[in-house]
């Protein structure tokens, strides 16, 4: 009988590394989307930047996933 | 091909229908619940993607084809009487309104009537273990664990957020991962058909051996999935999206990506993954990340229970409907016509409860209570 273990632990590492890095970066931009509290006219250029920034980011990873299923 | 193949691979195409209702809440069940999606959307959202995702791979269905079981040592009488346990244990566990995999019954039922038409020397204990069972029992713990992760980091980031943006937010994230999965469920699930109807080809000797599957199965089984997932298997999105935990969007998004990375970084290795235990497996991990108390564990254990008796169960009926199959074609035609009837009295009994699109997200559907209020934990707005 052969198991790949080493294949089912590649598959829990990407899973984990993936998933918790879209939602992290999902939350990140939805935090920066959130209105500030002294106004929307305050929000910084460093913040939109960083919120473009983690939703490429996470796009960038979704359409990974889509290429590794393309690519087969 | 004769009118026993054409049997089996029409038996096939509606094992691949009931495949698709009953794992459309893998995808879509806690989009419909946080509201993400409206029940009719989603599932021909659903269909529609299974329907590409057949045609992105054939990885798993090599597997299913080359190697499970001795395709020179059995017949297509064999393969119909497998077809049948899995599609019985389906409709039984869609009736209950209970998620379990249809990957475990296909299998299940395989294996329990290839063992007593050609016994035990014919299954490839060594590939089945290696490829099928030991990915089954690890995926939902893996899903879990991942999806609980992804939770728990979720919800602390959200909650020095501003909270309706957030909830709306993650509502709009969920469209897409839930869209992921509906697309990684055609890739994997669909394969399962067109590994069994290639295996079938190939013990009728109209295929080579290690063949992989023609056009036309892949489009017949692309369309039977996203047929049978565009129909909605509601009784099953009811407990994934409402009796196990009350989903709210963060936590459903969360849920989903994990099931959907899961998912594909296994498909992409060969692993026969059962799409409905990994979606299980996440929605309980991601409701454990939340807080433990917001896991309904008399639901779970009951679909755990489900799921230990499901590659038995579907294996002694696919063991009985094979050994009646293989006494010609009057054993045939009596199992064909067993399932007939006995679907039809499924189907009826669920006509007593019906649960569809329009009650899926009631908490009434069902006697179980709900003994967790729902709290959204992100800070509300000023």
């Amino acid at each position: 009988m052969s198991i790949h273990w080493n294949a089912l632990l590649a598959v829990f590492g990407v899973a984990l590394g993936s998933a918790v890095t879209v939602v992290a970066l999902i939350a990140l931009a939805l935090r920066g989307l959130s209105p500030a509290t002294d106004g929307p006219a305050r929000r910084s250029r460093s913040a939109i930047a960083g919120t473009a920034a983690c939703l490429a980011l996470a796009a960038a990873i979704v359409l990974a996933g889509l290429w590794v299923m393309v690519a087969r | 091909m004769t009118t026993v193949v054409i049997a089996v691979v029409l038996t096939a195409l509606v094992f691949d229908f009931t495949n698709g209702f009953h794992d459309t809440a893998n995808a879509m069940a806690t989009s419909i619940a946080s509201g993400a999606l409206r029940p009719r959307v989603a599932v021909l959202l659903a269909g529609a993607l299974n329907l590409i995702g057949a045609f992105l791979s054939v990885q798993v269905a090599l597997t299913i084809s080359s190697g499970l079981v001795d395709e020179a040592r059995i017949t297509p009488e064999v393969i119909f009487g497998g077809l049948v346990g899995a599609i019985l244990w389906n409709l039984v566990t869609w009736l209950l309104g209970l998620p379990s995999s249809s990957s475990h019954a296909l299998f299940g039922g395989l294996i329990g009537a290839t063992w007593v038409f050609a016994g035990t020397g014919a299954i490839n204990i060594g590939t089945v273990a290696g490829k099928v069972l030991v990915p089954l029992v690890l995926s939902p713990l893996v899903a879990g664990v991942v999806a609980l992760s992804a939770t728990w980091v979720a919800y602390r980031i959200a909650a020095r957020g501003d909270g309706p943006t957030a909830v709306r937010g993650f509502r709009r994230a969920q469209v897409v991962s839930a869209a992921m999965i509906a697309l990684a469920h055609g890739t994997n699930d669909a394969q399962k058909t067109m590994g069994v109807i290639t295996l079938t080809l190939i013990t009728v000797g109209l295929l080579p051996a290690h063949s992989a599957p023609p056009l036309w199965v892949v489009v017949a089984a692309g369309a039977a999935i996203a047929a049978g997932t565009a129909m909605g298997g509601w009784r099953i999105i009811h407990t994934l999206g409402r009796r196990i935990s009350d989903v709210e969007s963060p936590q459903g998004f969360a849920a989903e990506t994990a099931s959907a990375a899961v998912i594909l970084s296994a498909a992409h290795l060969g692993f026969a993954l059962s799409t409905t235990q990994v979606a299980s497996g996440a929605v309980l991990g991601s409701a454990a990340g939340r807080r433990v108390g917001g896991v309904r564990w008399r639901v779970a254990g009951r679909m755990v229970g489900v799921w230990l008796l499901t590659l038995p169960a579907a294996a002694t009926v696919g063991a009985l409907a094979a050994a009646v199959a293989a006494r010609g074609t009057a054993g045939t035609v009596l199992v064909g016509a067993v399932l007939v009837i006995a679907s039809a009295g499924i189907y009826a009994l669920s006509r007593r409860t019906p649960v569809t699109s329009k009650n899926v997200t009631s908490k009434n559907v069902t006697a179980l209570p709900s003994p967790h209020p729902v709290t959204v934990p992100v800070r509300a707005a000023a």
